[in-house]
């Protein structure tokens, strides 16, 4: 799109609700006035990629079997969202595991939970009320992965 | 207890003013610094600073790189090689006792740091001078005002640079194009691994060196083809820099018209 900013923020709203979550917007010089773009290319004049992301925000529950404190039952991930800045954790009996370099684009989230002295990066694909994926731990030749799947349980505006 | 190791903190810190206190990193923030680094088997980590032996020894056990480190405190050496002894990779890790700003780093191929602020500036010369290439890894404390090129935060910030190649100075750029090979100048400034410049075309204002990149010895830009007004074609190139030539490939046009060509320059003036 190469429209004047007043133009660009009315239309984005529109975007964000109807366009499937992975669709990408260029434009050039103007961009959307909140939505930090997920890429910028300047070759004599400023270009921005922008990837529409998956709705995350809400209340998940999350079978993990790796994480130590899961023992075979669902834990609570909490998601907050703006555009496809995300920030959350995990709500255990004991206390928060929070999510390290959450980020989504488009329908891939991806997160790192510490757990354990060890990190669990997280990645999934979201599909409405579902996310599933794999975790993957350890390091060098001796890294690992199991799937994860989370659903959600209640959505925030 | 803490009035002893204080005690022992301010003497040594009397003797040497650049000593930085022993405070073990998390583990998870040492596998994070490696997993940021790549390390493989095919590496040789130096670890400066190197305290209990911990980010050298996960090296060597998790990621099979061999390696040495440095420390001042002698009895955090003979820790260290009693920890090396046990997790059984005393053959491929060393602990020597030495002054980290004597060490020579010239066998590195990644280098580990957990010391403070100051340190790492005065230790960034010597760093620079590492050949293109080289990986240095830090958590908490950067290198000033040489940024680095990855960051992760994994409980702590943790930070990777890549030893820049020298790629400052004015090259000239032998190009192939539609019209007839051409010879343009590019006149590079550089800031260790932030570059930006100028082309200068015959007959033509200087045109911008777009989207510069510079990763070791690899570098990458964008240049717009001003001889061709109509089409004013983008050109996208990649390359190698060794010594005072750089080559490799570069991509005009977009979509299904995308053309490749080979493309070198040579620096005549530093």
């Amino acid at each position: 799109m190469y429209l004047l900013s007043g133009l660009v923020a009315k239309l984005e709203p529109k975007l964000l609700a109807e366009l499937k979550p992975g669709t990408r917007i260029v434009a050039h010089d103007y961009g959307f006035p909140k939505w930090q773009p997920d890429r910028t290319v300047r070759i004599s004049k400023t270009y921005l990629l922008y990837v529409a992301p998956a709705n995350v925000a809400g209340a998940w529950r999350i079978d993990a079997p790796t994480l130590s404190m899961a023992r075979g039952r669902e834990l609570a991930l909490d998601l907050k969202q703006h555009y496809q800045q995300v920030s959350g954790g995990v709500r255990t009996q004991g206390g928060f595991l929070p999510a390290f370099e959450a980020r989504l684009h488009g329908e891939r989230l991806h997160f790192v939970l510490v757990d354990d002295d060890r990190s669990h990066r997280f990645e999934g694909t979201v599909r409405g009320d579902v996310i599933e994926g794999v975790v993957r731990y350890g390091y060098g030749p001796k890294l690992a992965e199991e799937p994860w799947r989370a659903r959600r349980v209640m959505t925030v505006q | 207890m803490a009035a002893v190791l204080c005690l022992s903190a301010l003497q040594a810190r009397a003797q040497w003013p650049y000593e930085a206190p022993f405070v073990p990193s998390p583990q998870v923030v040492v596998d994070e610094m490696l997993r940021l680094a790549e390390v493989t088997k095919d590496d040789f980590v130096m670890d400066l600073g190197s305290g209990d032996g911990r980010i050298l020894i996960t090296a060597a056990v998790k990621f099979g790189a061999r390696g040495i480190g440095v420390d001042l405190d002698e009895t955090l050496i003979y820790q260290s090689e009693a920890a090396a002894q046990n997790a059984g990779v005393a053959e491929r890790v060393q602990f020597l006792r030495q002054d980290l700003f004597k060490t020579d780093l010239s066998k590195a191929s990644v280098i580990t740091l957990y010391l403070l602020q100051k340190m790492n500036v005065r230790l960034r010369p010597h760093l620079l001078a590492l050949r293109p290439g080289t990986r240095i890894v830090a958590h908490d404390f950067d290198l000033g005002d040489w940024k680095p090129d990855f960051k992760t935060t994994v409980r702590k910030n943790v930070m990777l640079w890549i030893v820049p190649a020298n790629i400052h100075g004015h090259w000239r750029l032998n190009l192939p194009l539609p019209g007839g090979a051409q010879t343009w100048e590019l006149d590079i400034r550089q800031k260790y691994q932030e570059v930006d410049g100028v082309v200068r075309v015959a007959q033509q204002p200087p045109g911008g060196l777009w989207q510069a990149q510079l990763r070791g010895e690899r570098v990458s830009f964008t240049l717009v083809d001003s001889t061709d007004r109509e089409n004013e074609a983008m050109m996208y190139f990649e390359g190698v820099i060794k010594g005072n030539v750089m080559e490799g490939e570069m991509r005009r046009g977009v979509g299904n018209k995308q053309t490749r060509h080979k493309w070198r320059a040579e620096r005549f003036k530093p």
